[in-house]
């Protein structure tokens, strides 16, 4: 129990300097692939207090009101959501465009929204700013897809220690 | 199937509980009720955030090194240009403030009766002669002396049309009478003003200027100043100081060496005394 709790808070941490060392290098967001992968994959009651915590640290840390970054991350979940009602959002080409559309939106919203929380009016949005969201949604898409991936494989070599009964 | 479905339709509600838990804490926040987690919050994961974010930020330096790296190669380029230019312009405020400082010298140390035609050495490295880029159109002649302020520099053996040859002191050829003194350079321009010790001959060699027959009586040391006084100069002037000077008590006259203040290889503006 208390090992868990450390491994708990000792992983927030770390998360918190890769996040941040992402968003130096490549002004990338790892919280919201992070909520894109383990979503469907995790309790959703699980999910909510993890990303309640690493998206208020993500505000304070980023001197936004709390809330901005929930509010930002489940408006684009909610999206994928009612994107999944119409097209497929598993592991295909359909799957993959919708996602790379769905966080490059995300990565707008994170370039005009937080002024509008700060000063009550959206930022400047420029042609370059969303040619370079839709880069960042790419990469992330690619990302999340690696993620996947690993976690797919990791799964597999599990199910060999299991007994099959013909 | 009952379970799965209610399941799933949780799932889809989870966007919505993101959304309703982010405006209340975004309104609690606004309204300061989370003050408190705020500073805990800020107490314990900025430093962390800020490190983060600084290690990303010279990672991203470093990258952008690469990327920008045809504009640092233009850039250069450029650069590179520009110092070659301002290496051309500043060659030749060199060469303008060198002739200006030669002029000056010649006006105040020079002769004030004499014609002087300014020249510029065009080759030297040779111990013997140089080439100046005035001849006879500038009215220069065979014999005329060459001269840098109140400096010996030569005499002119060949001219033609707008070139000449100087004969330096340091040549096999050269014969001159010359006088040594103490006192300093500036001071021989005024004939009353220096203390002649003794006469005596230069010769150019490969060793260099010899100065020979010396007087044994007269008190002379290393760093006096050799003159030049000949008849083919005309007036007297500066050729440099004696070294090497011969100890020999059983000779009966002294020698040594003479080196010139004028350095040949770096002499860039000369003047040729032109009244025959």
């Amino acid at each position: 129990m208390f090992l868990n709790i450390l491994a708990i808070i000792v992983g927030m941490f770390l998360f918190v300097f890769i996040e941040n060392f992402f968003v130096g290098m490549f002004s990338f967001q790892l919280t919201i692939i992070l909520l894109f992968f383990l979503f469907k994959k995790v309790d959703w009651k699980v999910l909510l207090v993890i990303f309640i915590i690493l998206f208020s640290i993500s505000d304070v840390v980023g001197n936004l009101p709390m809330g901005s970054n929930l509010l930002m991350g489940g408006v684009t979940l909610g999206l994928l959501v009612l994107g999944s009602f119409f097209f497929s959002t598993d592991s295909d080409i359909t799957g993959f465009s919708i996602r790379v559309f769905i966080l490059s939106i995300y990565y707008i919203l994170l370039k005009i929204c937080p002024e509008f929380f700060v000063d009550g009016r959206f930022g400047i949005l420029s042609f370059k700013d969303v040619a370079f969201s839709f880069l960042k949604g790419v990469l992330s898409t690619f990302l999340l897809v690696l993620l996947e991936y690993i976690f797919a494989s990791f799964r597999k070599r599990g199910d060999s220690s299991k007994i099959r009964l013909k | 199937m009952k379970s799965n479905n209610k399941q799933l339709s949780k799932e889809y509600f989870f966007p919505l509980f993101c959304i309703f838990i982010g405006i209340v804490f975004f309104l609690s926040d606004t309204l300061g009720i989370l003050n408190f987690v705020r500073s805990g919050i800020s107490f314990v994961m900025q430093p962390v955030a800020y490190e983060g974010n600084r290690i990303g930020g010279e990672g991203k330096e470093y990258l952008e090194t690469f990327v920008r790296l045809n504009e640092f190669r233009k850039e250069y380029n450029e650069l590179s240009i520009d110092i070659y230019q301002k290496e051309v312009e500043n060659s030749f405020f060199i060469l303008l403030k060198e002739e200006n400082e030669s002029l000056k010298r010649q006006i105040s140390l020079g002769g004030s009766n004499s014609a002087y035609v300014m020249a510029k050495v065009l080759s030297g490295g040779d111990y013997e002669i140089i080439r100046i880029n005035k001849g006879e159109s500038s009215g220069i002649a065979v014999g005329d002396v060459v001269v840098w302020g109140n400096m010996f520099v030569g005499i002119v053996t060949r001219v033609d049309r707008e070139g000449s040859l100087v004969r330096l002191p340091s040549s096999n050829s050269s014969n001159l009478e010359v006088v040594i003194v103490k006192g300093g350079i500036e001071e021989v321009r005024i004939l009353d003003n220096f203390n002649a010790l003794s006469k005596g001959v230069v010769k150019g060699s490969l060793d260099g200027i010899r100065i020979e027959n010396m007087s044994m009586e007269a008190d002379l040391k290393n760093g006096d100043v050799v003159i030049v006084n000949d008849t083919k100069v005309g007036e007297y002037l500066v050729l440099g100081y004696l070294v090497g000077l011969s100890e020999n008590p059983a000779a009966t006259s002294r020698s040594g060496y003479v080196s010139t203040i004028v350095d040949y290889d770096k002499l860039i503006t000369v003047f040729v005394r032109t009244d025959h």
